[in-house]
């Protein structure tokens, strides 16, 4: 059984303020029609497959409760949202025996960005009477689909692994 | 309790109490409002975090700006290039046209000259240009676009806007050659325009001719304009030939000489009129 440490909760609970509050600092430069950078799910994804524990879970949660309170969604939106990708990324950590587990975050990332377009594209559309804006189709939303993976692996996967090398050395 | 049971049962917890944040639809503003010190806390957070924002936000502005106008900076500068350098391209279309321009306006200027004298002259005439020969001073011929098609001549006098500039020797279907009235072998009955003296101008070789058969004590004078007799309707009468530069008169000797500038321009020598001598209008 993974111990839950303190360095573990605060890590956590600096990554989850740390990522709204750089949401919440860009937010306002986005819009439904213009790609959409979500910080708080990269450093859900980042976290649940750095500790796969119930921590993670909670972590997730967390992250994605701080992400309504800032946005001024009802409580339970993001969290709901966060908490089963967390959760998804713990399982498929067990369960994927892969030397690699890069691709599998890749994908769902991907899988959760093209989600929530689809929810916001049918959200928009009640407005916009399903015109071109916004929506899964738009090319700001295929953007989104790539800006966030190339966004993850600069901010948290290259450096982690540059920090694991650091750590276990170069070998031979 | 094993891990993984913990982790799903927090999981489902966690669920159920995000689901009934969603169908209860509690804002985040209910809770802080319930709690007035979170209420304050969260308004403290929110005021320092739209300071930053907005201080980020102008910062994120002027970066935006700054890199956007460097962007437009090179995009002008490469337009003004382009600019330029389709204005120079004009520029030298427009010089060379102003060239070609000036140049017509000045043909135009000695046709209309020769088209002047056409219309004194009592002859038949026949318009032409130079196509071959060299009027320099070395060289006495020179070829012309008429001949014998054209109604052209031997001896046929040719003429310029200012004088007369020779007579065709050779007479071919379609073009002739001119002796010059430079050429030694040349001479044309003159009268002098100011004194009526007579006399024959002949070529003397370059530029000049020679004032010959004139008695010595007849009145000659430098700058006089000798124009041609007519005498032997070969010539149209009084068309001119040349000015008197200077007068020699030799001791003892019956006649005179003087050296005559021809009027005709050898050098600038393009447009003539072959006057046909024997067909009068």
């Amino acid at each position: 059984m993974m111990r839950w440490s303190w360095r573990q909760t605060t890590l956590a609970l600096f990554m989850a303020l740390a990522a709204n509050g750089l949401q919440s600092l860009l937010s306002p430069m986005w819009h439904y029609s213009r790609p959409f950078m979500d910080f708080p799910l990269l450093v859900t994804i980042f976290y649940a497959s750095l500790y796969p524990s119930t921590g993670a879970l909670l972590m997730g949660w967390t992250t994605g409760l701080f992400q309504d309170l800032f946005s001024g969604n009802a409580l339970g939106v993001n969290a709901l949202a966060k908490l089963v990708v967390a959760y998804l990324v713990i399982y498929l950590n067990e369960k994927l025996e892969v030397q690699d587990f890069l691709p599998v975050q890749i994908a769902l990332l991907v899988l959760y960005v093209a989600i929530d377009g689809c929810i916001g594209y049918l959200g928009v559309t009640q407005f916009l009477q399903k015109t071109w804006q916004g929506g899964i189709f738009s090319p700001n939303f295929l953007f989104s689909m790539l800006i966030n993976p190339l966004t993850y692996l600069v901010l948290f996967h290259f450096p982690a692994r540059r920090m694991r090398r650091k750590t276990l050395g170069t070998g031979g | 309790m094993g891990e993984k049971r913990i982790r799903l049962t927090v999981f489902f917890f966690l669920f159920f109490l995000s689901l009934a944040g969603i169908m209860s639809d509690i804002k985040g503003e209910a809770i802080l409002k319930a709690f007035p010190p979170l209420e304050w806390t969260a308004g403290k957070v929110y005021l320092i975090a739209d300071t930053i924002k907005e201080r980020g936000r102008q910062e994120f502005e002027h970066l935006y700006l700054s890199i956007k106008g460097h962007f437009v900076s090179a995009k002008r500068l490469r337009e003004e290039s382009l600019e330029k350098e389709r204005l120079q391209k004009r520029v030298q279309e427009l010089t060379r046209r102003l060239v070609l321009y000036q140049e017509a306006y000045k043909e135009n200027e000695r046709l209309k000259a020769l088209l002047k004298v056409k219309e004194r002259l009592e002859y038949k005439t026949v318009g032409t240009y130079v196509i071959g020969g060299n009027p320099s001073p070395w060289s006495n011929t020179i070829l012309i676009n008429v001949g014998r098609k054209d109604g052209v001549a031997k001896d046929d006098p040719v003429l310029d806007e200012y004088g007369v500039v020779g007579k065709v020797t050779e007479v071919y279907d379609e073009w002739s050659k001119v002796i010059l009235i430079t050429d030694p072998s040349f001479a044309v009955h003159v009268v002098d325009s100011r004194s009526g003296v007579i006399g024959i101008v002949k070529g003397a070789g370059k530029e000049w001719c020679t004032l010959e058969y004139v008695v010595a004590d007849r009145d000659v004078k430098p700058g006089d304009l000798l124009v041609t007799s007519g005498i032997a309707r070969l010539y149209p009468k009084a068309y001119p030939v040349g000015t008197v530069e200077e007068i020699r008169k030799e001791p003892g000797a019956l006649f005179m000489k003087a050296r005559v500038k021809p009027l005709a321009r050898f050098s600038r020598i393009c447009y003539l009129l072959v006057v046909l001598s024997q067909r009068e209008k």
